[in-house]
């Protein structure tokens, strides 16, 4: 024995003993995995990094208006606003407009900063095309738009002269920085996002925990019912797999809408006297995103129940417990990784909901999706929707650390 | 005996399907104190007895009485009945401890109480210091000893116990035989178990109950089971019996003549309780066949072709075709003059009070 170690110990290299590249086969492992390695770096975290940057990036300001970057760090922002900023913004300005698109850039960046600036820096650009002559820059820009002359828009680029800026993960949480009071709360329509984070949590809460009760006692029955009882229900949960998220959202559409299915249902019995607004209600998405996420839960759940031994119920009520306590002290601990794993899968699955939730819910039901999608797509405010985009991450994250936490604390198995 | 039995089968029978009984009009006395077996094949009802027993089956007809009173209407955890699983069913998230205080947080008992009959359950195990250890820490014979402690630490009116040494390999078998033998003497709570390994059944009980086909074959003494077989199946099934179709050629008791076809007459010994039926057979114990040359000597001696030979360390088995029929004969090395081939001829012989007349079932 010793002899062989001690042999095995001489032939290895180093290298070969760590665990990593331990062997041939090993190597040849690694080699394999390369392929799918590259193309999660090349297709997944370079694009996913490079838009989280998107929320803290705020180079574009510092490349657009050099000079007046450099000039509003000197100027004092207790005074009024000085020539020296003036002639630096129209310096950057001119250089803008020279460039195609340039001048738009401009726009979006300042606008975003302080709203309804776009038409100012547009107008400024018609403007620049017949250069002032002799007046000075701040008196030809206050004739061009008197809110140049307002210290406002000027304190703006202050506030955002680094090449990093907090300014859209603070507003995704309804908070403001402002150059003299610090960290303040945003104005009313600005906490918006604020609520959607509040609302997306509380949804995804409620549909989780629901989609738990219904999902535990159908897999209950999956688990234990008679064989030829089991096909039939398995077949009724899984068949909604088979058919895509957004067909089943639709379905939901036509049941639920002011003639749809349901209404006439309700009206024919004499339930209802006049149709009844179900879509577009916070109701109609929850049962759109429950039915979707069921059989999520429903499989994990049913793969622990069928891997309890009868026996150990059977030995709780032999050991003298009621059967409702045998099942909450041996057979629903038996079922906490199975609950887990559903909780898991369907509460990240529900944070980032989009196509249900959209279809089916008011303005008042969207979720952090939607308002992802609303920048990218419409608003062309990435900052803001790569800021959403990491509270998404966050939760996301944060849900399964905690779950993970929970078993290895609670999973005696684990622990060794 | 005035005395109601402790536990009584009243004929109860069971079946799932309406179509097939598991188990057939079945009559049974469990003693207080004592260790009952049932043994039988698989498939046999002997589990579903159990469970009957244990309340996990309802009978179809007929009633379990425990003192004279039927157990029908009281649900299992009622029972007080202690239970070791095959699979020990221990809970897996509970420490040791918890898992055999269970029963005792059940009946109300609480802190100090509950930590006391526990660490009286582990040292009646010798499993004192593995308290705070998880099932899955221990090795399957400390799990069954943990089974075993936690099935009595609640003082029950009966213990069952289901296969419960079909896990352990067999050195550890042999071993735990002894402990759960020994666990019964000291507490004197009745044991009722059930097994299909007869050494299990012959080791540990004080009565054997064979099973077969659902119905009871023979319920007695475990001396008795092996010396005075009821039935052909119950020979069979305990200790290696060669079993014969035979027909009574004399009737009454004692030494009698059968016939059994391709072999002749053979002398056989008839019991008075035996009934005389259309099928009745022959037994004859592997070991009890004696071979040449002491069976020249024997009333019934027949010579035959070697077909089968086995070497088990200090015993060979010589298997013999005589007409259509395969005789098993199992003795000590010592005794063969000259240890025969397969082909050869060999000549067996055995004494008629070693051949028992049998109904068939």
């Amino acid at each position: 024995m010793i002899e062989a170690a001690a042999k095995y110990a001489h032939s290895a290299t180093w290298w070969q003993r760590t665990k990593l590249f331990g062997d041939r086969s090993n190597r040849a492992a690694w080699l394999l995995l390369l392929p799918s390695m590259v193309l999660v770096a090349l297709a997944f975290l370079m694009p996913l990094g490079g838009f989280l940057w998107r929320a803290v990036d705020n180079s574009a300001l510092s490349r657009k208006l050099p000079a007046t970057i450099e000039a509003v760090q000197m100027w004092d922002h207790r005074t009024e606003p000085t020539e020296t900023l003036a002639a630096a913004m129209m310096s950057d300005l001119a250089t803008q407009a020279e460039q195609r698109g340039g001048m738009a850039a401009v726009a979006r960046e300042l606008n975003d900063l302080l709203p309804s600036f776009r038409n100012v820096i547009m107008r400024t650009g018609r403007a620049l095309t017949q250069p002032p002559q002799t007046v000075s820059a701040m008196e030809w820009l206050g004739a061009v738009d008197q809110q140049w002359r307002e210290p406002d828009v000027w304190i703006a680029v202050k506030s955002n002269d680094g090449y990093l800026t907090d300014r859209y993960l603070l507003t995704t949480l309804g908070l403001e920085r402002s150059i003299d009071k610090g960290l303040t709360r945003a104005s009313v329509d600005k906490r918006i996002y604020a609520d959607v984070l509040v609302r997306t949590l509380w949804m995804s809460f409620v549909v989780t925990a629901a989609t738990l009760l219904l999902a535990y006692p159908l897999a209950y029955a999956l688990a234990h019912a008679p064989s030829r009882w089991r096909g039939l229900v398995l077949c009724a949960i899984m068949l909604p797999f088979l058919t895509s998220l957004l067909v089943r959202t639709l379905a939901w559409v036509i049941i639920l809408q002011k003639h749809g299915v349901l209404n006439q249902l309700l009206i024919g019995t004499g339930i209802a006297e006049r149709p009844l607004s179900l879509l577009y209600t916070r109701g109609a998405v929850y049962l759109g995103m429950i039915h979707i996420l069921l059989p999520f839960m429903v499989l994990p759940i049913r793969n622990s129940m069928q891997r309890i031994p009868p026996s150990h119920m059977k030995a709780a009520l032999s050991l003298g417990a009621t059967p409702l306590r045998a099942f909450l002290n041996v057979y629903l601990p038996a079922t906490l990784p199975g609950i887990g794993a559903g909780v898991l899968i369907v509460g990240v699955l529900t944070l980032g909901f989009y196509i249900t939730p959209e279809f089916l819910g008011g303005s008042k039901d969207q979720m952090v999706s939607y308002f992802v999608s609303f920048f990218t797509n419409r608003s062309v405010n990435w900052g803001m929707a790569s800021a959403m985009g990491i509270w998404l991450l966050v939760l996301a994250v944060a849900l399964v650390g905690t779950l993970r936490w929970l078993t290895q604390h609670f999973n005696p198995e684990r622990q060794g | 005996m005035s005395r109601q039995p402790f536990i009584s089968f009243n004929s109860v029978s069971k079946s799932y399907d309406h179509d097939r009984w598991v188990v057939e009009d079945l009559c049974l006395d469990v003693r207080e104190g004592e260790f009952l077996t049932l043994l039988g094949p698989s498939g046999s009802g002997k589990s579903t007895t159990l469970m009957m027993l244990a309340g996990f089956e309802q009978p179809t007809t007929g009633d379990i009485l425990r003192r004279g009173r039927s157990l029908h209407s009281i649900a299992p955890h009622k029972r007080n009945i202690g239970i070791v699983f095959q699979d020990y069913a221990l809970f897996p998230h509970m420490k040791i401890g918890d898992n055999i205080g269970y029963p005792l947080r059940m009946r109300g008992l609480r802190g100090a109480d509950v930590a006391r009959k526990v660490e009286k359950a582990l040292d009646m195990v010798d499993m004192s210091n593995l308290s705070s250890r998880y099932p899955h820490q221990l090795s399957g014979g400390q799990r069954q000893r943990v089974a075993l402690a936690r099935a009595l630490v609640f003082d029950p009116d009966l213990v069952l116990l289901d296969e419960p040494l079909g896990a352990l390999d067999n050195q550890l078998r042999i071993r735990m035989q002894a402990e759960i033998k020994r666990l019964h003497a000291a507490t004197g709570v009745t044991f009722v178990a059930v097994t299909h390994d007869q050494n299990e059944a012959l080791s540990m009980s004080d009565r054997i109950a064979i099973f077969n086909n659902g119905r009871v074959q023979q319920i007695d003494e475990t001396r008795k089971i092996y010396d005075q077989p009821a039935t052909a199946f119950v020979a069979q099934f305990i200790g290696d019996s060669n079993i014969l179709p035979a027909q009574l050629v004399d009737h009454g008791a004692g030494q009698v003549r059968v016939t059994v076809a391709d072999m002749g007459t053979l002398l056989a010994t008839k019991q008075t309780l035996t009934p005389e039926g259309a099928n009745m057979a022959v037994a004859i114990r592997q070991e009890r066949i004696v071979v040449s040359p002491v069976a020249a000597n024997c009333d019934n001696r027949f010579s035959g072709q070697v077909s089968e030979l086995a070497f088990l360390g200090d015993q060979i088995r010589v298997q013999i075709h005589i007409g259509d029929h395969r005789i098993n004969v199992r003795r000590p090395i010592s005794e063969f003059v000259e240890i025969p081939t397969e082909g050869d001829w060999f000549e067996v012989g055995w004494s008629p009070t070693d051949c028992w007349v049998l109904p068939e079932t």
